[in-house]
């Protein structure tokens, strides 16, 4: 199955240049954590995850056509 | 030779138009070094606690840091500070822009001004003259009239340019004092100080290098910060603040209809990706930035200027989110209005917000507010209360006095929906959630902002005058401040400047009639989050009590009460400072 990935933010170097999302081909009841795996963005830095425009963790299960959003969180002012 | 400043301090007495310059010596600048360090020395110094914020005798400074006009993105910063008229306290706020490292090159490292001048007047510096001159043709005119002005009366189009708006004249509690047409020294209300004082610019011209001990090593770490712009600075540097609200929604702590609720599924139609695709014109930076993390925004159907600047992450949850607006269009005209009368968007937004609130609940009606249906989501009445707020018209002159001060007017148990820390409206950053913000808020000097002036790594950034955006690691940030000024100093030294600098904003704060009781969360971040990962991760006030000790003792503070012990004060050299 295939699902829509929506980068935020810098994680958008993933995308080839004009491109704003990319579709990533998974297997079957593959998990958002899969999808990161096949992205190479398993990482020990924080990272917020959506589903369909809710939030999700790496067990969440994947659909077909499932958008998943990746923002890393970042702070105007702060740290 | 000292490197990194000038030991020249301007003095500026408004009301005999008096000037004269104070040269504190090394051993001040190693001991304060600058930005709000400095600021709080010369508040508990100069002015005792029945001086009115918005009397004469408050004080008005305006101070750079060392590293403050070198060349090195991040170093274009500067401080303002008085006693707040909005707060009653430590008044601070920082902005970047040029206008500070112009400053330095006029070769002065602060002004402190006092008094009242008679008649408006501006303040023109460069390195051969310092003149009061007659603002009477610039009062009531826009920040962006005021600058053309200025700037064509001098012959230099170079000349930077530091104001207060129509609503520091108009002296709204919050307005700000506004550099470069959209660098804003924002909290607190400074705007409201120099306007109470006729002061209605500071403009400037230098050409001056600043000495620095090591240029070599400043210019290694500028060509860092440019060789490696993706991997340190991608989001600030296409984007600039606001790329990941849409995280904040999904973690359910973006700040939304004063805090209600956490969650807005329309956000992504006003963060910084759809600013970019729909009415960004370029990027912009501050001095010798190759960061470039400014937006500039052009709207030709609302004109929208790009002169202006860009709504940024605060102005987006603070007008955009917090009040439910979803309209991006009202959004940029909104954050145009801000700069041109000179308001700061977070106190204005949470204020607005609190309003809204009010009227949601039924203790704000129509007939307080003039026939204004303040109701969520409403761009159009959101730009008309920036205006009415401005100008002090209608509903707007309750409001210009910011939440807490209006609540206590209007009563009728509004003050529980205020969103504050001692009278500062809280920034875009949810405690509940932020780890960095539940133990920043209640002990920042200034009350409600984000900026981390409790903490050491934000707070020595502002006072040696460099950029919290900068990836700069401590160690780094350390080998700046001792290669611009040459001091070898340790980092336990500079944690110490660190320590005094909160210590002497502590006294101050004490000496405004602020203790243990004020330093607290509001009532709204105890409630519990209501959707994502933290919402069942409540904040009681016990934890927040817990937060407030750790940092008294880790200051050296008294813990039940928060006073700076007799052993810190001597440890740190402040035993002399007055404390009433």
């Amino acid at each position: 199955m295939r699902v829509r990935v929506v980068p935020y933010a810098e994680l958008r170097r993933l995308l080839p240049a004009r491109h704003e999302e990319l579709w990533l081909e998974v297997p079957e009841g593959a998990t958002v954590g899969d999808a990161l795996r096949i992205l190479g963005l398993v990482t020990e830095e924080r990272l917020i995850i959506g589903l369909d425009g809710r939030y999700a963790t790496p067990d969440t299960p994947l659909h077909t056509d499932a958008e998943l959003t990746l923002v890393t969180p970042m702070m105007g002012g702060t740290t | 030779m000292a490197y990194g400043f000038w030991d020249r301090i301007l003095r500026v007495d408004l009301a005999s138009g008096k000037i004269w310059e104070e040269q504190p010596g090394e051993a001040f600048f190693r001991s304060h070094v600058g930005g709000r360090s400095f600021i709080a020395h010369y508040l508990l110094k100069e002015v005792p606690v029945e001086v009115d914020p918005l009397s004469p005798d408050n004080r008005l400074i305006f101070m750079a840091g060392p590293v403050t006009g070198v060349p090195l993105p991040g170093a274009g910063r500067h401080s303002v500070g008085a006693r707040s008229p909005l707060t009653g306290g430590f008044g601070e706020s920082e902005a970047g822009g040029f206008w500070g490292a112009e400053l330095k090159h006029v070769g002065y490292d602060g002004i402190i001004f006092q008094g009242r001048a008679e008649r408006p007047v501006y303040l023109w510096l460069d390195e051969r003259t310092v003149e009061l001159r007659d603002a009477s043709h610039l009062w009531g005119q826009r920040t962006g009239e005021v600058e053309a002005k200025l700037r064509e009366d001098h012959g230099d189009r170079l000349v930077r340019v530091c104001q207060v708006g129509p609503a520091g004249e108009n002296q709204v509690l919050y307005s700000c004092v506004i550099n470069d047409l959209n660098e804003v020294a924002g909290r607190t209300g400074m705007g409201a100080v120099m306007g109470s004082k006729n002061l209605k610019a500071i403009a400037v011209r230098g050409k001056k290098n600043v000495p620095m001990a090591d240029p070599a090593r400043i210019r290694e770490v500028a060509m860092w910060v440019a060789r490696t712009m993706d991997e340190n600075h991608y989001n600030f540097h296409h984007y600039g603040t606001g790329a990941a609200m849409v995280g904040k929604h999904l973690e359910g702590h973006l700040p939304v209809r004063n805090w209600q609720e956490g969650t807005m599924e329309t956000v992504s139609l006003i963060d910084a990706k759809a600013i970019k695709e729909h009415y960004l014109e370029k990027m912009d930076g501050c001095y010798a930035c190759s960061v470039r993390c400014k937006k500039r925004v052009r709207v030709e159907a609302m004109s929208v200027e790009p002169k202006y600047g860009g709504p940024e992450y605060e102005t987006l949850g603070a007008i955009g989110t917090n009040t439910g607006v979803d309209d991006l269009l009202a959004l940029c005209k909104a954050n145009q209005a801000l700069n041109w009368w000179g308001i700061d968007s977070v106190s204005t937004g949470a204020t607005i917000a609190w309003a809204m609130e009010c009227y949601q609940r039924g203790i704000l009606t129509k007939q307080d507010t003039g026939g204004l249906a303040l109701e969520w989501g409403d761009g159009q009445i959101l730009n008309q209360l920036i205006d009415m707020i401005a100008r002090r018209e209608g509903i707007g002159d309750l409001l210009a006095e910011g939440a807490l001060k209006a609540a206590r007017k209007l009563g009728r148990d509004s003050e529980q929906y205020v969103v504050h820390v001692r009278g500062l409206e809280v920034a875009m950053h949810d405690p509940r959630a932020m780890e960095h913000m539940k133990t920043n808020y209640p002990v920042n000097p200034t009350g409600g902002d984000h900026t981390g002036g409790a903490h050491a790594r934000t707070s020595i950034r502002n006072t040696i005058g460099v950029c919290q955006f900068l990836a700069y690691d401590e160690p780094t940030t350390l080998d700046i401040l001792n290669a611009a000024t040459g001091w070898g100093m340790a980092p336990e030294e500079l944690d110490e400047v660190f320590r005094r600098g909160v210590t002497m904003a502590r006294l101050f704060n004490m000496r405004c009639g602020f203790g243990r009781d004020d330093d607290r969360l509001p009532a709204r971040f105890h409630e519990p989050l209501k959707h994502g990962p933290f919402a069942d991760k409540p904040l009681t006030p016990e934890e927040v009590s817990r937060v407030v000790e750790e940092y008294y003792v880790a200051q050296g503070w008294d813990r039940a009460t928060g006073t700076p012990t007799g052993e810190t004060l001597e440890r740190l050299g402040l035993a002399a400072y007055p404390t009433a």
